[in-house]
């Protein structure tokens, strides 16, 4: 064994080590409360610091704002990508990839003073609310936020659908759009739904845009599909009250539980998208 | 099934072809007769691919292309303005190098174009399919797996399978790059008699590589040379007999090697 | 024009007014940060300290506080990324464990940046007693960007050319020699795109450091290790919570400004660096 090979291999374990420990992390600091309340922390509605933890809120805050920048993003993203990979030029194609990598890039607090200084005002303003914190608001910025992701990884799984698809539907008599409906799209469906997948873990994890602007109401609205409604996500009620109980007590440890969740239901999401990508790659 | 009202040729008069303002083919003059076998022929670079997808305006797609001259399909001028492209490559079919099958079952595959193109057609599908199969001795080994994935075919069923696929759609001119150049012996033998009995209700123009298949199969020859036409003729002749020094080198002593 | 083309050019021109939106859509953030943020710039909002609690004043400390982190995480992260990928590019052989560490790497790299923060917070703030501070904050950063560098550098690798290998090996290279004067030399823009893209990432953060490595006054620039530091990222986000103070937001949008040109130029150089190395490994 030589030098070279051990130390490549000590950073190897390094970096397998912080993946794992992140996981066990999680796990063993939320143990207090997963084990004192249960599936009460699950199901429970309520969250008083120091008394009781229900993470339900905060989970329905997280999938209504994933689910609504999905409903906002989808037709833009999708329809951006088939234009994209089929009508544009290659030259073209590469300038609207640079350009949604780019954009893939601004920082979520960006996003953030966005959100709080015009787009909150604007939902305000045009819906008629007493306040524009909504999960609608959070979900129009999150929409925005992962738009070039799902995008560009969409055109990618459109574009690496194989010439001789095409060329046999063309020299079968068929048009451009029918060549593209029945054999690129079925073709690409399934890296389609792992870039969506991707964009979803993106949107979901993402903390400070949706913590400005998502009202940080622990509650599930009612009705419960009330767009207008304040609510929480369990990032950003991890990033709202993580500095108060920072290190130790009851309500780091449900902090923590919380953040397992959340590590679960990306993990989850990630791994399907990257799984239906691996196709394309 | 079949009956083929004004049958086509296809002809070109002084025409070009270049990618990117360079010259790939020039001179281009040349008839393709009904209901016969047209051999394509040539060293490889020679832009045999090129002048066969030129045929059925494959290139479109392909930025930088660009074609002149006369190029009549059916006594019409596929390049002209105005002309319905689609409804040329349903008249001309293309079948493939590599066997290209969709990831579908074998009976979607063949029916991939009815379904789109002739949609009104839907209750007489299984009938179609079914003759198309029959048409190309592929019936047999499909009739009691027709909804399993076509992958699990081999490859020259797959090919023969995309020709059924073209047949369908009742082309009156197919055109074939290369259709057994990805097969072993005994496919590459099947697919050469399909075209024997093609040609009894088709136009046919074959690319290939193999002097030998070109000489069993192909009435006529066409053989292609530094971005020209070089000779021309009926295939016996052009074997026997060739008039310039450069054909019967290439013919005739590629043919030798092949069989050695 | 037949009923077909027609179809056609409309459903194009549909999806090319999608396309439009998307692009339009991001253009007009850019054009919102710029319109808002140009005006708070000049030469003293880059120079000085900023004062009145971020209401006046400059952005100095803000700046050099981002930079320090962000090169520190890279500093950290870069020696265990290029040698974890030159391990499994040099030295595992098993396809499976490659698949499995390639797998791991994607996940974490799509992680939420939070949890890098609370976990990293109690092993390196409270574990190494490191508390709430810059040396904190860059190995948060430099975990959160590792699957980052990781990934960039290992594509680049694995597109090197086999034959610059081969010569490598036909002259008896030591696979140290072999490292140190072919691959990393070769893969040299890859290993730039990875760098640049990391910095990008880590500039781009508040989530991960805002409890765990800054401050938002009192201090200007760190003196011991363990000293919390003012960040851009954290700048913005408590000036942009002070909806009242208008003069606070103006601030704001002009350190978003910086800072979003700070992540775009980081981008841009990585998306220069990609293409060349494309050419590099096509000739």
């Amino acid at each position: 064994m030589d030098f070279f090979r051990i130390s490549t291999a000590f950073m190897a374990l390094i970096s397998l080590v912080l993946i794992a420990g992140l996981f066990a992390f999680l796990v063993l600091q939320s143990a207090p409360v997963l084990a004192g309340q249960q599936w009460s922390f699950l199901l429970g509605q309520d969250w008083w610091a120091g008394e009781v933890y229900g993470a339900l809120p905060m989970i329905y805050g997280s999938l209504m704002v994933t689910g609504v920048a999905l409903v906002m993003v989808l037709p833009v993203a999708i329809g951006g990508a088939v234009f994209t990979s089929e009508f544009l030029s290659p030259n073209q194609r590469l300038w609207v990839k640079a350009m949604m990598e780019l954009f893939a890039g601004i920082p979520g607090i960006i996003y953030g003073l966005l959100g709080v200084a015009l787009l909150a005002g604007w939902v305000k303003d045009s819906f008629g609310l007493i306040d524009g914190n909504t999960i609608l608001t959070a979900g129009l910025l999150l929409g925005i936020m992962i738009l070039p992701t799902i995008l560009t990884l969409s055109e990618d799984a459109l574009h690496a659908v194989p010439g001789q698809y095409r060329d046999t539907s063309l020299s079968l008599g068929l048009t451009k759009l029918q060549m593209i409906k029945s054999a690129v799209i079925p073709v690409a469906l399934p890296g389609i739904a792992g870039a969506i997948f991707l964009g979803l873990g993106r949107a979901m994890g993402e903390t400070i845009a949706v913590m400005l602007v998502i009202g940080g109401l622990d509650k599930i609205a009612e009705p419960w599909y009330d767009l207008f409604a304040p609510a929480q996500s369990i990032a950003s009620k991890l990033g709202r009250e993580a500095a108060e109980a920072i290190g130790s007590g009851q309500q780091w440890s449900a902090l923590m539980a919380l953040g397992l969740i959340l590590f679960l239901l990306v993990m989850i999401l990630t791994f399907m998208g990257n799984l239906l990508l691996k196709r394309v790659r | 099934m079949n009956k083929i009202s004004p049958l086509a040729a296809m002809e070109m008069q002084g025409a070009s072809i270049s990618y990117n303002g360079k010259p790939v083919l020039e001179g281009l003059d040349f008839l393709i007769s009904e209901k016969k076998v047209t051999g394509i022929v040539g060293p490889s670079g020679s832009g045999k691919s090129t002048l066969l997808r030129t045929l059925c305006r494959m290139n479109d797609r392909v930025p930088g292309f660009h074609v002149q001259g006369r190029i009549r399909v059916g006594g019409k001028d596929i390049y002209e303005k105005g002309m319905d492209v689609y409804h040329l490559r349903r008249k001309v079919g293309m079948v493939f190098q590599s066997p290209c099958v969709f990831p579908k079952s074998i009976f979607e595959n063949v029916v991939f174009a009815l379904k789109r193109l002739r949609p009104h057609l839907k209750n007489e599908f299984a009938h179609i399919a079914e003759q198309a199969f029959r048409e190309v001795f592929l019936w047999e080994e499909v009739k009691d797996r027709l909804h399993k994935p076509a992958s699990i075919l081999s490859l020259g069923q797959q090919q023969r399978l995309a020709i059924a696929r073209s047949l369908v759609i009742q082309p009156e001119i197919l055109l074939m790059d290369e259709p057994t150049s990805s097969l072993d012996p005994e496919s590459s033998e099947a697919i050469e008699e399909l075209i024997a009995e093609l040609k009894t209700r088709h136009t046919i123009a074959l690319v290939t590589h193999n002097l030998s298949q070109a000489k069993r199969v192909a009435d006529d020859l066409i053989f292609l040379r530094q971005g020209r036409i070089w000779e021309s003729g009926p295939t016996a002749r052009m074997f026997e007999n060739p008039s310039r020094p450069e054909t019967r080198d290439y013919l005739i002593r590629r043919t030798d090697l092949e069989f050695a | 024009m037949s009923q077909e083309e027609l179809l056609e050019k409309f459903v194009r021109g549909f999806l090319g007014i999608l396309s439009l939106l998307a692009i339009s859509l991001l253009l007009l953030i850019l054009g919102a940060v710029f319109w808002q943020g140009a005006p708070a710039i000049d030469w003293e909002f880059l120079t000085q300290a900023s004062s009145d609690f971020g209401a006046s004043g400059g952005i100095l400390y803000q700046t050099a506080g981002t930079l320090i982190l962000m090169t520190g995480a890279v500093a950290v992260a870069l020696p265990v990324a290029l040698g974890t990928a030159l391990f499994q590019t040099e030295y595992l052989k098993s396809d499976r464990l490659k698949k499995i560490s390639r797998n791991l790497f994607y996940s974490l790299n799509g992680m939420p940046t939070i949890l890098f923060g609370l976990v990293g917070y109690m092993v390196f703030g409270v574990y190494l007693e490191a508390g709430v501070s810059w040396l904190t904050g860059t190995l948060i950063l430099a975990v959160m960007i590792l699957p980052t560098l990781q990934v960039s550098f290992q594509q680049a690798v694995e597109a090197l050319p086999e034959k610059y290998r081969d010569a490598g090996m036909a002259l008896g290279l030591s696979p140290v020699a072999m490292t140190c004067s072919i691959i990393i030399p070769q893969s040299l823009f890859g290993i730039i795109t990875g760098v640049l893209l990391g910095l990008a990432r880590a500039a781009g953060e508040t989530a991960a450091i805002m409890f765990t490595a800054t401050t938002f006054s009192g201090v200007l620039l760190p003196r011991t290790w363990t000293d919390p530091v003012p960040t851009l990222q954290t700048h913005i986000l408590v000036l942009a919570q002070e909806a009242l103070n208008p003069k606070a937001v103006a601030q704001a949008w002009g350190a978003g400004l910086v800072l979003l040109s700070l992540t775009f130029i980081l981008i841009a150089g990585a998306l220069f660096c990609r293409s060349r190395m494309r050419m590099e490994s096509e000739r």
